[in-house]
């Protein structure tokens, strides 16, 4: 076995369970000084945590450090909710999955935890700033909507969403940060209207920082100290090397590759100790990383290959930190997921290909650890080499999941270029979470206020305003939909119920970001971020130099142009139907023989995903309606909105309220992925899929889109295919599309396919060398691939 | 002018150099019994049943104004003689199951279509192949789809079993830049017996492009057909005897049955598909001259 694969296996003997550690210490902590301000008390807890925290050493591991006492434990955050620990306490262990144990003499401990906290958390301050602002409008409690047409996120999160300024933390070392922050506690004036804010913050900082430090050491200490009982003598230079490492850094500036590796996972988790949002990501490794490799190998202090075992240790702690979640939000997202990411590739500031050794060797340990957790994207522009085009593809195919998903860089610089960032940081964006653009740094955290249900106000347009669920209508049509006589009318009807709802974001997003401001001030990640200590003013605060972004999910376009398209074929173009039998048909959910024959007639309408000119074009109009609107408002924490077409799983959760629509779409069903193609709409390749993406003008949505792409792994199988495939990739990428991610497709997917044919109609699969859909194959043929395909996809 | 097509498959990987697109026109020649799109062989449209998502509810039967569709204990099938393409069995499905198979495109409209994929093909050296059936069926108009496909600068192939007068394949052949033909048989009597004509043909059009065109020869290689050495052994004689350099060997697979329940339609041949391992086994111990053999799960 490979230390990689002993690490796995490590890990994961350990079964995923509550560690009450952080818990207790930020209980005792916030409660026992009251007279404190609140963010000397954050930080104090922060730092008694990591000097009092159990701490381990795998008896692989190269890299050290953890969130909580054993590897896939999961701390808890009070601070943020506890309503929902109460409430599901006896559940966790009995979750169909991500189970998680709650050791039998904690659960008293908890319970008073929760009890305690009552009142005191974010949600309840976002709850009461949500009554009180728009209390009359919401719907339903731990997950509120307004009307089902936007779903508000205000529950047990951290904020999150932030890459730190790693190129300036592995230049000065944390040393250098608390400098810094002294030096500006020194230059405080007492005439200061803020001065005693800005003095408990920049000494929160300070008090962080040295938890770190404390942390760091007794790491060291640790490591040294298993050294003497080593099992070889192997095993005993590596320890001792660890604990040299950690007694340097992160205190120091590192001087090799080894211990900037382990600087920047030092600052990751301690992150995410601080506060549980996700999408905490690491930004361009491969850039900031590539001199200290550079440096070693020309000192012969390192080789390639100890290089990426060093890299697959890193992503292995990626994978060891968890998160426990409420289970709505478990069951949305489908898993424990950090979103943490890193991005590869790209371009340097003066506009040549970032792409290196290192690159590379990052996606040989992506292949080699094979895991969901963390995320690594590629970043590939008009510069990148088609080489490592197909390191990446090698990579994926190897991986099987997904990963690396691609993103056009040079659309990437375009979005930040336009949302008002100079070129030289443009150049430097890294993906944050899904398929969020960010400059490391420089962007500040971005609070998710709500998840926009494009589909659902489409529905309501074509209810003259009413919400066939609930029977609500908050903005009645100007006229009613029948009475349209042209699509234009129609999307005007659309756009009056955009213009009554939309604005409810803003008071949204102000519930949430006056919470994490005033409970939950995060003084460590401000101290590793540009510009706070400057300011002396907490990242949750916004404002400032910062890039200020606020992510707005909005999401639902192909159904919506597929919709609108649908209604304008068979209703105004065709005449075949007017829009009262639509709508009847809508209403009954197609199941008479006239709503069934209506049905047929929508759905031969042209699709989104199939190049047609007609619907593609609409579908890029669509797009630009809601962020120009957006763009109207201004965020709590200054900047602006940046949308993003991204549904994480949303899709599900949103065509659960929305009723049958006009793209042939029954009542209930999921609504397309992200900003792909209705699933078995698809019907023209993927060079179809890529041609109507295009049309797309992705830069809009500062925050991205995706594109989700299945692939049999028979179609990545050999060097010329793998080519050919990335050469389409480029070729996407030309043509302004932005982001792709593709799944070769594994046994559970066909299995399910077997079982659930109608929702895998476009599933393309080789069979022997010829293509087909696999849903048309003999059962005993899909029998055939299951049995091999496992073999394709990892031999 | 239009022709008879039954599927337009973007983004193909398998069908010559490239990223490519392949046009497949409806109708063929030969009734090989081996063949793997059966819709291919009619010239006509014909309706056609997703076995897989059919739930047997018997709807389609029950308003089928020809009375065309039927059942028994293995499912539902529809007589093509007696269906005469209305479309309300596809309307009224309430599982989708059913489709029509085959639709007339004019050269316009297939050259528009081909030609959305340009910037693919040229980064990747690809470009369009014309595929069936027997795209040679549709002479004039596979003509004309080439000669504006050249003219927009598109790069052309063909996937075709050679079964036309010699005079057609040299108006084919300066209008191709890749060909892929079959050498099925160079036995006729055997050939006749699988595929329902004579190999004449076919061999002299396999001539004439070995010596005009870049050409690849592809064999199908059939139990009791054509699968023993002394059989092969006398294809890859013919192959260097005339010139080529390279011949694909394609073992026999059944991935194509379901399609012709789909279509009501029998499969003759009842034998079990076999393997890559198991052809390239019997290629070793031929004499391959100076060929180069491959064998391919195709």
């Amino acid at each position: 076995m490979t230390r990689t694969q002993r690490i796995k296996e490590y890990i994961r003997s350990y079964p995923p369970e509550i560690c009450m550690e952080r818990g207790r210490i930020y209980t005792e902590e916030f409660f026992s000084h009251p007279e404190r301000p609140l963010v000397i008390r954050r930080a104090e807890a922060f730092a008694r945590y990591l000097r009092e925290m159990t701490i381990y050493i795998g008896d692989d591991d190269l890299l050290v450090g953890n969130t909580a006492s054993k590897p896939l434990a999961a701390a808890l955050f009070p601070e943020f909710a506890v309503d929902w620990i109460e409430e599901e306490l006896d559940t966790f262990e009995e979750r169909e999955r991500q189970r998680f144990i709650v050791p039998a003499e904690l659960h008293d401990e908890i319970l008073a935890m929760c009890e305690k906290w009552k009142g005191y958390t974010h949600y309840d301050r976002v709850g009461y700033n949500l009554k009180s602002t728009i209390g009359e409008y919401l719907l339903g409690e731990q997950h509120p909507s307004v009307n089902e047409t936007m779903i508000i996120e205000h529950n047990q999160n951290g904020d999150g969403h932030i890459i730190p300024d790693y190129v300036k933390l592995l230049d000065i070392g944390l040393e250098g940060v608390i400098d810094e922050a002294e030096r500006n506690l020194a230059l405080l004036r007492e005439d200061d209207p803020e001065y005693l804010e800005k003095k408990a913050f920049l000494e929160s900082v300070i008090i962080c920082m040295q938890g770190v430090l404390d942390y760091a050491d007794r790491l060291a200490k640790l490591a040294f100290e298993k050294a003497k009982t080593a099992p070889t003598a192997e095993r005993r230079a590596e320890l001792t090397e660890i604990a040299r490492i950690c007694a340097k850094v992160p205190r120091k500036a590192p001087d090799s590759f080894y211990e900037a590796l382990q600087f920047v996972l030092f600052i990751h988790l301690m992150i995410q100790i601080e506060s549980n949002g996700h999408s905490i990501s690491m930004g361009r490794m491969d850039s900031y990383l590539k001199k200290y490799y550079d440096r070693d190998l020309a000192e012969k202090r390192i080789d390639a290959d100890f290089t990426q075992q060093l890299c697959e240790c890193f992503l292995l702690k990626c994978f060891e930190a968890n998160k426990l979640r409420d289970w709505g939000t478990t069951e949305n997202l489908g898993g424990n997921q950090l979103f943490q990411t890193i991005t590869l590739g790209g371009q340097t500031q003066d506009g040549k290909t970032a792409v290196n050794d290192l690159s590379y060797l990052f996606l040989e340990a992506l292949g080699n650890t094979n895991m969901n957790i963390p995320t690594v994207i590629v970043s590939m522009g008009n510069t990148t080499p088609l080489a490592f085009y197909e390191a990446a593809l090698r990579a994926l195919v190897r991986h099987g999941g997904g990963m690396p998903a691609f993103f056009n860089d040079d659309v990437a610089v375009d979005m930040m270029v336009r949302a008002g960032i100079p070129l030289s940081d443009a150049r430097n964006w890294a993906g944050m979470g899904c398929s969020e653009v960010r400059i490391p740094g420089k962007h500040g955290t971005g609070v998710t206020p709500v998840y926009v249900n494009v589909m659902k106000l489409l529905e309501l347009a074509l209810h003259d305003g009413y919400n066939p669920n609930t029977g609500k209508c908050l903005c009645p049509s100007s006229r009613p939909f029948s009475e349209c006589r042209n699509l234009k009318e129609v999307i005007a009807l659309w756009e009056e119920q955009l213009d009554y709802y939309l604005p409810f974001i803003p008071r949204i997003e102000r519930a949430i970001a006056e919470s994490y401001y005033t409970l939950t001030p995060t003084p460590f990640l401000s101290g590793v971020v540009d510009y706070r200590i400057e300011m002396g003013k907490d990242i949750s605060w916004g404002r400032g130099p910062n890039y200020n972004d606020t992510i707005v999910h909005a999401h639902g376009y192909p159904n919506a142009a597929n919709a609108l398209e649908a209604l304008d074929r068979v209703c105004f173009k065709d005449q075949k139907y007017t829009l009262k039998e639509v709508i009847e048909a809508m209403d009954e959910n197609f199941a008479s023989d006239k709503g069934m024959a209506i049905r047929k007639a929508l759905l031969n309408a042209p699709k989104f995903g199939n190049d047609d000119d007609e619907v593609d074009d609409l579908c890029r109009d669509l797009f630009t309606i809601l962020p120009a609107k957006m763009r109207k408002f201004t965020p709590l924490r200054g900047g602006q909105f940046g949308c993003t077409a991204q549904t994480v799983v949303m899709n599900v959760t949103d065509g659960a309220v929305v009723g049958a629509t006009p793209d042939g779409r029954r009542a209930g069903e999921s609504l397309a992925d992200n900003m792909s193609p209705t699933p078995g709409t698809d019907l023209q390749g993927i060079t179809g899929v890529f041609n109507s993406l295009s049309k797309i003008d992705h830069a809009l949505m500062d925050n991205g889109s995706i594109l989700n792409i299945r692939f049999h792994p028979s179609a990545l199988n050999s060097p010329e295919k793998i080519e050919k495939i990335a050469q389409a990739i480029a070729v996407y990428f030309e043509k302004g599309g932005f982001q792709v991610q593709f799944n070769v497709v594994g046994r559970e997917i066909l299995i399910d396919a077997q079982q659930h044919p109608e929702n895998y109609r476009s599933l393309v699969v080789k069979v022997a060398g010829f293509s087909c859909f696999y849903c048309e194959l003999e059962k005993k043929w899909q029998d055939h691939l299951i049995a091999r395909t496992e073999y394709d996809a990892f031999a | 002018m239009t022709g008879h097509l039954f599927n337009i498959q973007r983004f193909s990987l398998d069908d010559g150099p490239g990223i490519r697109t392949v046009v497949f026109l409806k109708g063929c020649n030969q009734v090989c019994l081996w063949c793997h799109n059966p819709e291919s062989l009619l010239p006509k449209p014909q309706v056609l049943r997703k076995d897989s998502l059919c739930t047997r509810c018997g709807r389609c039967e029950e308003i089928c104004p020809e009375g065309a569709i039927s059942h028994d204990a293995d499912g539902y099938r529809t007589d093509h003689k007696k269906c005469v393409r209305c479309g309300h069995c596809i309307d009224l499905c309430p599982n989708d199951a059913l489709m029509l198979v085959g639709y007339d495109r004019s050269v316009e409209e297939v050259v528009k279509l081909v030609c959305k994929d340009r910037d693919f093909y040229q980064r990747s050296g690809g470009g369009v192949t014309f595929s069936g059936g027997e795209p040679a069926m549709q002479g004039e108009f596979l003509l004309q789809c080439l000669e504006a496909c050249r003219e927009n600068g598109i790069q052309t192939a063909i996937e075709t079993n050679g079964n036309y007068p010699l005079k057609l394949t040299a108006r084919l052949s300066p209008l191709l830049d890749y060909v892929m033909v079959d050498l099925k048989h160079t036995d006729d009597e055997k050939h006749r017996r699988f595929t329902g004509v004579t190999n004449q043909q076919t061999l002299a059009s396999i001539q004439y492009y070995l010596t005009h065109n870049v050409t690849d020869l592809r064999v199908p290689v059939i139990p009791t057909f054509n699968d023993t050495a002394s059989e092969l052994q006398d294809i890859l004689n013919f192959a260097w005897e005339n010139g080529a350099q390279k011949v694909t060997l394609l073992p026999y697979h059944t991935f194509g049955i379901s399609k012709y329940t789909n279509l009501s339609m029998p499969y003759q041949l009842g034998n079990e598909p076999l393997s890559v391992a198991s052809v390239q086994k019997i290629v070793d111990q031929l004499d391959k001259k100076g060929l180069i053999v491959e064998v391919n799960e195709r």
